[in-house]
């Protein structure tokens, strides 16, 4: 029963073989896959975190852009807000020298045509004067006299009117 | 009492005859019969989309690699195979009763084998991590006093390891067999179940959970 012979020697060959054989066919292939397997979920791991990252900070550098653009869209329509005011200013300071010098030219005129009613009134009212002088004296006096006389009666006349209508 | 002994199957007729007992035998089976199962599991396993088949595999052989990796950590990690191997055969060795052949672990031969394997491997581990010098100067810790009692350890591990296997194996099968000479039918089943199936893997986890301890000591 408790016998301890060469059969020791075998029995630890056939460990020795048994350890290799199963080394060989079982547990190398099975722990190669499950490494494999193992790198394979890290990698993909790494790889998801990776995008992850660059999708963030595609993400960033487009809020970026789109910030920047933003700002600039309002810089230029301050720009042309400011440009529009000043093209305003100058059409409108244009107008309104336009319109001075218009309305000045308009008074002038009127004024050289009243001034000309004006003239040719007298004369009339100064030919009307001598003539209706010559009927009620009756007398040729000497008319270049007697008009110098009304033209200055007239003017006389006229202007203490213009004086008392001023 | 004649089942208690383990035959001599063949003699070699050389040197004047060499035995060759039931247990190599019975050992050359179970060893054909793993070999032939792992090269038909082994085949077409994948990285991607495991069958269930291959499911079933990864957990046997990956958790018997995790078991013993938790146990024996970084520095030990190449002699993994061998413990796997180890628990591999023990465990079928001591449930081979089942099928009707002789356990190969009821022979003392088998478990003195075990026993040699992995002293020597315990002792190569400690070899290779520390150097010769090292490996000396280990039997001298952690006090120079105690450098005898280490180096008796150095029996007193195989020679229990060995002696626990074969006592217990030896000791389950005397009991089975009492108790179907007195109850032949049902009674046994229960008692099969302890001595030929937990008691069986239990020593096969513990001889393989010492030697993984030892190589640890060992490497450290």
């Amino acid at each position: 029963m408790l016998r301890l012979d060469m059969n020791v020697v075998f029995n630890m060959l056939n460990l020795i073989v048994l350890y290799l054989l199963l080394r060989h066919f079982l547990i190398k292939p099975v722990m190669e896959v499950m490494n494999k397997r193992q790198a394979m979920i890290e990698n993909s791991i790494s790889n998801a975190k990776n995008s992850e990252g660059q999708a963030a900070e595609m993400k960033k550098q487009y809020e970026d852009k789109l910030a920047e653009s933003s700002k600039e869209g309002l810089k230029i329509i301050e720009e042309a807000k400011n440009q529009a005011k000043v093209q305003y200013d100058r059409i409108l300071e244009n107008a309104e020298e336009e319109a001075g010098r218009v309305i000045g030219e308009a008074q002038r005129k009127a004024e050289a045509d009243q001034e000309k009613a004006l003239n040719e009134a007298k004369a009339q009212i100064a030919g009307l004067v001598i003539a209706a002088a010559a009927k009620v004296v009756n007398q040729e006096a000497s008319a270049m006299a007697n008009k110098a006389l009304y033209d200055s009666f007239i003017a006389e006349a006229g202007d203490s009117h213009d004086a008392g209508s001023n | 009492m004649e089942e208690l002994n383990c035959e001599t199957v063949f003699t070699i007729p050389v040197f004047g005859g060499i035995g060759i007992s039931e247990s190599v035998v019975v050992t050359w089976v179970i060893m054909a019969a793993l070999t032939l199962l792992s090269i038909i599991f082994v085949r077409n396993l994948k990285v991607e989309n495991p069958g269930r088949k291959q499911q079933v595999l990864e957990l046997a052989v990956g958790g018997l690699y995790g078991f013993f990796d938790d146990l024996i950590g970084e520095e030990g990690r190449r002699y993994i195979p061998y413990l796997v191997s180890v628990a591999i055969y023990i465990g079928v060795a001591n449930l081979i009763g089942l099928l009707g052949l002789k356990p190969p672990t009821k022979d003392l031969n088998a478990t003195a084998a075990l026993a040699i394997i992995s002293i020597l491997l315990i002792e190569y581990a400690s070899f290779h991590k520390k150097g010769l010098k090292g490996f000396i100067k280990g039997f001298a810790e952690p006090v120079a006093i105690i450098a005898p009692i280490n180096i008796l350890e150095l029996f007193i591990k195989p020679l229990s390891l060995c002696m626990r296997l074969f006592g217990n194996v030896l000791g389950a099968f005397v009991v089975m067999e009492l108790i179907k000479l007195i109850v032949p039918a049902i009674i046994p089943i229960p008692f099969s179940m302890y001595f030929d199936i937990f008691d069986g893997l239990i020593q096969a986890y513990v001889f393989v959970f010492l030697t993984a301890l030892f190589i640890k000591e060992s490497v450290e």
